[in-house]
């Protein structure tokens, strides 16, 4: 017994003393866990923390004040209206923009000659960095010296308030991302690139032309690209700050302000930081349910 | 193939002609916008305001005078520059409601040339506010201003010591065109200039149209300690290239641990750990970040805008799927050859894996460029503003005609105009990858 008992006791702490610090993966892994929990995690438990305080910056957090952040938003005109303004962005963009690249990568996928080319054509407007594309799209709405008013009249269709007409400036706001999806059709279009051609030849010995193959095959092939598309789409739109920002800053007659652009007033101008915690939180929740309920659709399909 | 493909069929041609101008529509429309830019952009400050605008800019006339020294009692050089400015600043200045692209100005005296004064437009649209703020004119007003034109070179003025024999008209012509004879009336009209308008003469000079762009660059050095857009443009390209870098180091090693090195249920932890922070929304967490910022006494730095960046779950993600596809049985190799994992990290892995370093790039660069709400938050002060905040600001600006705010426009553009068409390539590859498996 005692010849091969004696050994263990040696060997067992050398063993778990290599297994137990991994001092490798420790040091590939800590500036990024470091900034992970830095510039995300943290910040997070403290939006939800604010939440409950009538935050102060210079002697935080300030007056514990229970859910009483979360029952003014309830209360507040305000908030709703913002809630209201953002799903209608969400409409507006679904119905204005959503299909555009899908649309134009089952096209392009009928397409030989000059492929590449209107590849890069598509995305040349994707160059123009965002805030720049706000600004010159503003420009074109300009009532008095705009051409988008110059061109409607010449054709005979009368010009329009666009950005000042409350009615119209959310379209209006929505309109420039009918041309920014070049990053978006290239995802369908190489999603579409990976159909096996035996699929394709088989739909067409049996006799399915060119038009029944894209409704029958190509199409429901984007399925679950347009699942995770969707999804991003969701979050995306919900969190829109850029084109209202800057575009129309909440106007006219506060039909564009949204939930993010009530986070930013709220905080940045009014320093109402336990107010606008809220807010953070209720979108994380709204948007963290639509996912969730988005998943589990898809996966039913 | 070949005689099968002749043999068309059905719906064949209705797709055809459908796709391409589908395809044709949508890109004729989405480009429209930007030829309206870049042709906004070389507007002057009156024809950008016309309606109905037209599309291509006129090309601006330089506008040359003499003005005869003769029967004045001008004798330094001083004198005669403060009258050139006042010839120069107060003409201008009543005509702001014409487009000039430039305004010369020689001055003659008994039949030799004494001096010449020349100033393009971009010049006075980069010192009107200081030089001449109101329509009141008075030649005190010119002599205090006169340090700031030199200072700052907003008028040349060149002095003739051995001045050549002028040989131009010495006789107005009678028929004069309509800018010229707009400058002519305004310098009758004056009692502060002492030279007498002898010849004026107009030629179109398309360098002009250009003054735009170089009114951006002029906005540097103002009173105010503004900056001009080439600051911000390299606030931002710092930014994105120290944003790019701390991907390829951070989030590459920390994606090689995760798909080498940790393994189980602590590796699946740790990568769920980096990838459920795409879903935190970034403006949920804006407040909180700006505070955090704040403690660290980060607010108003390249730095505050730069380190957020550092925690992207994508990048990870993206490199934990690249470097899972490479073949174990190398890394094997090299363990048993006895290299460390750093070594095999830096020697290995990084020269094998140049596609995902230049896609990680590529994705970051357009998203950093791009970006407007966190600096928006964070630079308060416009030493540190990234160019996207500069433009949102010029829009405000009173002093910024349209036309000037189109030209940043422009030149935002371009560099992300280079990167999209020359990584074309890599952009549809990383799009497939982020998109695909997202």
């Amino acid at each position: 017994m005692k010849p091969i008992m004696e050994p263990k006791p040696q060997l067992r702490p050398v063993i778990s003393w290599r297994m137990k610090i991994p001092w490798t993966p420790i040091l590939f892994l800590t500036p990024a866990v470091i900034a992970f929990l830095l510039f995300k995690y943290y910040p997070l438990v403290q939006a939800i923390y604010m939440s409950f305080f009538d935050y102060k910056v210079i002697d935080p957090p300030g007056r514990f004040v229970g859910l009483s952040n979360y029952s003014y938003l309830f209360h507040s005109s305000e908030f709703w209206n913002a809630l209201r303004n953002t799903f209608a962005f969400f409409l507006i963009y679904f119905i204005l923009t959503f299909w555009v690249p899908i649309v134009q990568a089952i096209l392009l996928n009928e397409i030989r000659f000059a492929n590449k080319t209107i590849r890069v054509l598509y995305l040349l407007p994707t160059a123009v960095p965002a805030v720049a594309g706000f600004l010159l799209w503003k420009w074109l709405y300009n009532p008095d010296y705009g051409l988008l008013n110059y061109l409607l009249e010449f054709i005979g269709l009368g010009s329009f308030g666009w950005l000042n007409d409350p009615a119209m400036a959310k379209w209006a706001i929505v309109i420039p991302g009918i041309f920014g999806s070049g990053m978006s059709m290239l995802i369908y279009y190489s999603a579409l690139q990976g159909i096996p051609s035996e699929n394709i030849e088989a739909a067409k010995i049996d006799g399915a032309g060119p038009w029944k193959r894209m409704i029958s095959i190509v199409f429901p092939s984007l399925k679950f690209v347009i699942g995770i598309q969707f999804i991003a789409f969701i979050s995306g739109v919900f969190l829109t700050f850029d084109p209202m920002y800057i575009m129309t800053g909440g106007g006219p007659a506060n039909s564009t302000r949204t939930l993010s652009m009530l986070v930013f007033d709220s905080s940045f101008k009014e320093f109402r930081f336990g107010v606008a915690g809220a807010i953070s939180f209720v979108m994380f929740i709204i948007i963290a349910v639509i996912t969730y309920i988005q998943i589990r659709v898809s996966r039913t399909d | 193939m070949a005689a099968r493909s002749r043999i068309r069929e059905r719906g064949e041609l209705t797709v055809r002609i459908v796709s391409y101008s589908v395809a044709a529509l949508f890109i004729v429309v989405s480009v429209i916008p930007l030829i309206w830019m870049i042709g906004s952009s070389m507007k002057d400050n009156i024809s950008i305001y016309r309606f109905p605008p037209t599309w291509i800019p006129q090309t601006p006339q330089a506008v040359t005078v003499t003005l005869n020294y003769d029967d004045t009692d001008l004798s330094k050089p001083d004198e005669y520059e403060l009258d050139a400015m006042k010839a120069i600043w107060f003409t201008w200045k009543k005509m702001q409601n014409d487009a000039i692209g430039s305004l010369a100005i020689t001055g003659v005296k008994e039949g030799i040339v004494v001096y010449k004064a020349d100033m393009p437009s971009y010049k006075f649209t980069a010192g009107r506010p200081e030089i001449v703020p109101t329509q009141l004119f008075n030649d005190t007003t010119i002599r205090n201003k006169l340090p700031i034109i030199r200072e700052r070179g907003l008028t040349n003025f060149e002095w003739m010591e051995k001045g050549e024999s002028y040989d131009g008209n010495t006789v107005l012509s009678p028929e004069l065109p309509e800018l010229s004879t707009a400058v002519l009336s305004k310098f009758t009209d004056s009692s502060h200039i002492t030279g007498q308008v002898m010849d004026i003469a107009e030629k179109k000079d398309w360098r002009r149209l250009f003054d735009n762009y170089l009114v951006l660059a002029q906005f540097a050095g103002g009173s105010e300690g503004s900056y001009g857009f080439p600051h911000f443009l390299m606030n931002s390209v710092i930014v994105t290239f120290a944003s790019i870098l701390s991907h390829l180091i951070i989030g590459g090693m920390a994606g090689f641990a995760l798909a080498h090195l940790v393994r189980g249920r602590i590796g699946s932890g740790l990568t769920l750990f980096f990838v459920a922070t795409i879903m935190i929304p970034e403006i949920a967490i804006l407040v909180p970040l700006y505070l955090t910022m704040d403690k660290l006494h980060l607010v108003n730095t390249l730095w505050g805008i730069i380190l957020p960046h550092t925690a992207w779950g994508i990048v990870i993600f993206l490199f934990k799927g690249f470097f899972e596809q490479l073949p174990g049985e190398l890394l094997q190799a090299a363990r048993i050859d006895g290299a460390s994992e750093f070594r095999i990290y830096w020697w290995l892995i990084v020269p094998m894996s140049a596609p995902i370093f230049t896609v990680v790039s590529v994705m970051t660069f357009i998203a950093v460029w791009n970006e407007f709400l966190w600096p928006l938050v964070i630079a308060r002060s416009p030493s540190v503003w990234t160019f996207t905040v500069a433009l949102n600001d010029f829009q405000n600006r009173q002093s910024m005609g349209a036309n000037v705010v189109m030209s940043s426009l422009v030149i935002a553009t371009i560099p992300l105009m280079i990167i999209i068409i020359t990584c074309q390539k890599l952009i549809e590859k990383g799009v497939s990858f982020t998109g695909l498996k997202g």
